[in-house]
């Protein structure tokens, strides 16, 4: 297997953890204006609940994973209903300091990871990866589980897109992230929307640590540099769906994965950190200062075709009077 | 106000309504009777508080003192979402349309809290009355004139089944052209029989579309009058 083959394929497989928190994160900061960094904990509880489940009470891993991710899911709608909410307040009701959920979120992913740090210890924790066999792919060897793990990515995130597309709770969303005054006039209650967004976004996020915990040992604290790659990725494409966000991730995957190869362990998040926020200067500054240096010249253009018009129908003009003379 | 409409039930009713922002009450014992299927004007400077009450009728700000009747109910502590459902319906200033869905998303989102059956029932009804939905129901909305957004809104409004339907200064930063068009909007709901609350700062509009004017003044309701007996020096005045 070719190096780059193994490091995309490295890529598929982190990548399909780390969007489903990012794709959580930037549908909340789209629809709510919240930098949900909580979604990083989540992550870890999904994993914890999992490794508890598991471990402590030997019942079966598909159930475990899907309850894991409900109880996520659920702690994810209490933070917004009991901490958010009475932080950022509903429309009509809103109060206006961007920086207190901001800060509020930091501190619940911090109080959280310190509760399942206290709770099971700083150490890594692992479960014995399922054992699906070995799949054969164009000659590449791989573990049929890594395989199985991006398809529920991808199926998770795809459900959470038709979710939002073709249902009335999503669509309402959707008219939420928009505009939150037109969605109150159309009678959206923004409580019940919020409730099955955060509720919708823990579950995909619990669902991640789930299946992070299945593939890798785990530490309290892994959440918190994916969900940071999350806001990135998500400040560089802020209206895009949510499958073009599962391959933002995929790709911010691949970038670590090769600063792995190339560098060597320790510069990773650096790297990835950089690179992203370089996209963000471009996406926010040097594409639109572009697109306004394209307009500006665009007009520039059409005024001086009409003065050039201008002058010559004067002069075709003068020359109809002197031949009429 | 005419004695045959005293014998009607108001479809809406203020009663000593008092509201405002951060504690600073902006409106003042407003008592307002709106008859079924009249247009009703509220005039007033900026700052009178006619927005104010319309968002407070719409629930989107909850009434520090007074009550809120539709139809005889209270509904003063009634939830947006169930006002929608019983037909009070704003159309807000500025129009707070969807940016990046299409004109018939827009539309349709307007019975959100109607069934689908509905939603596609009410689509058809406008986008046959008005052609410009139906020749642009792909458009996405933020490409749109103020003009052609304010139909959207209109007709997104009109979507929820209103009982009584609110608009807001639509003619705000409009074009003559958009104006008319708008005027002939309103003059539809008249013709149809839908209730209308209008704020609006053009008087001519005003004018033609509504049938009795509520004037506020610095949160208070100074009176309300037919438009025969509208005293003209008291009209040149907010303006």
């Amino acid at each position: 297997m070719s190096e780059f083959l193994a490091i995309l394929i490295q890529a598929l497989y982190t990548g399909a953890e780390w969007a489903l928190i990012a794709v959580g994160f930037g549908f909340i900061a789209r629809t709510t204006n919240i930098f949900h960094l909580a979604l990083g904990a989540l992550f870890s509880v999904g994993g914890y609940a999992v490794f508890l489940l598991a471990v402590q009470y030997g019942l079966p891993l598909i159930p475990i994973v899907i309850v894991a991710a409900v109880l996520a899911g659920l702690l994810g709608s209490a933070i917004d209903r009991f901490i958010y909410q009475p932080v950022t307040g509903l429309y009509g009701q809103r109060k206006i300091n961007h920086l207190a959920p901001f800060v509020t979120s930091l501190g619940v992913m911090i109080v959280l990871r310190n509760l399942i740090q206290l709770w099971f210890g700083a150490s890594p924790i692992y479960i014995q990866q399922p054992d699906f066999g070995i799949a054969d792919i164009g000659g590449a060897k791989v573990q049929a589980w890594n395989l199985l793990k991006v398809a529920i990515s991808i199926a998770a995130c795809f459900a959470f897109a038709v979710w939002l597309r073709r249902t009335r709770a999503g669509t309402s969303a959707m008219a939420l992230g928009q505009s939150a005054e037109g969605a109150s006039v159309i009678g959206v209650s923004e409580k019940t929307v919020r409730f099955q967004i955060f509720l919708a976004t823990g579950c995909l996020a619990g669902l991640g640590g789930g299946l992070a915990i299945l593939s890798h040992p785990t530490l309290p604290g892994d959440g918190f540099p994916i969900v940071l790659y999350g806001a990135l990725i998500s400040l560089i494409l802020p209206k895009a769906g949510v499958m073009v966000w599962w391959l933002a991730s995929v790709g911010a995957a691949f970038i670590y994965a090769q600063a792995i190869t190339s560098i060597g362990g320790g510069w990773q998040d650096t790297i990835l950190q950089g690179v992203l926020m370089l996209g963000i200067v471009i996406s926010r500054v040097v594409i639109p200062g572009y697109q306004r240096y394209a307009m500006l010249r665009h007009g520039a253009r059409q005024r001086q075709q009409g003065k050039d018009t201008g002058n010559s129908a004067t002069t075709a003009k003068a020359a109809a009077q002197s031949d009429g003379r | 106000m005419s004695s045959a409409q005293d014998t009607r039930q108001p479809i809406l009713e203020t009663r000593g309504l008092s509201a405002g922002y951060s504690g600073w009450e902006v409106l003042r014992g407003i008592d307002l009777t709106v008859w079924p299927g009249e247009t009703i004007g509220i005039l007033g400077h900026n700052g009178a508080g006619k927005s104010t009450l319309l968002r407070s009728i719409a629930g989107l700000l909850a009434p520090s003192k007074g009550a809120i009747l539709h139809k005889g109910e209270d509904i003063t502590r009634v939830p947006v979402p169930q006002r929608v459902k019983q037909g009070i319906v704003l159309v807000p200033q500025g129009r707070a349309l969807f940016p990046d869905m299409d004109v018939r998303d827009n539309v349709m989102l307007g019975a959100f809290r109607r069934s689908r059956h509905d939603a596609v029932a009410a689509w058809d009804a406008l986008s046959g009355e008005e052609p410009f939905l139906a020749q642009r129901k792909d458009a996405i909305v933020s490409r749109l004139s103020g003009g052609q957004q304010q139909i959207v809104a209109n007709a997104r409004g009109l979507a929820s089944g209103p009982d009584v339907l609110m608009v807001d200064e639509p003619s705000l930063g409009l074009s003559g052209v958009a104006v008319s068009a708008l005027l002939e909007f309103l003059l539809r709901l008249r013709k149809n029989g839908i209730t209308t609350i209008l704020v609006e700062q053009n008087v001519g509009l005003a004018m033609n579309a509504c049938d009795r004017f509520a004037i506020l003044k610095n949160g208070e309701l100074i009176g309300v009058y037919e438009k025969a007996s509208l005293p003209k020096e008291e009209l040149w005045s907010l303006f």
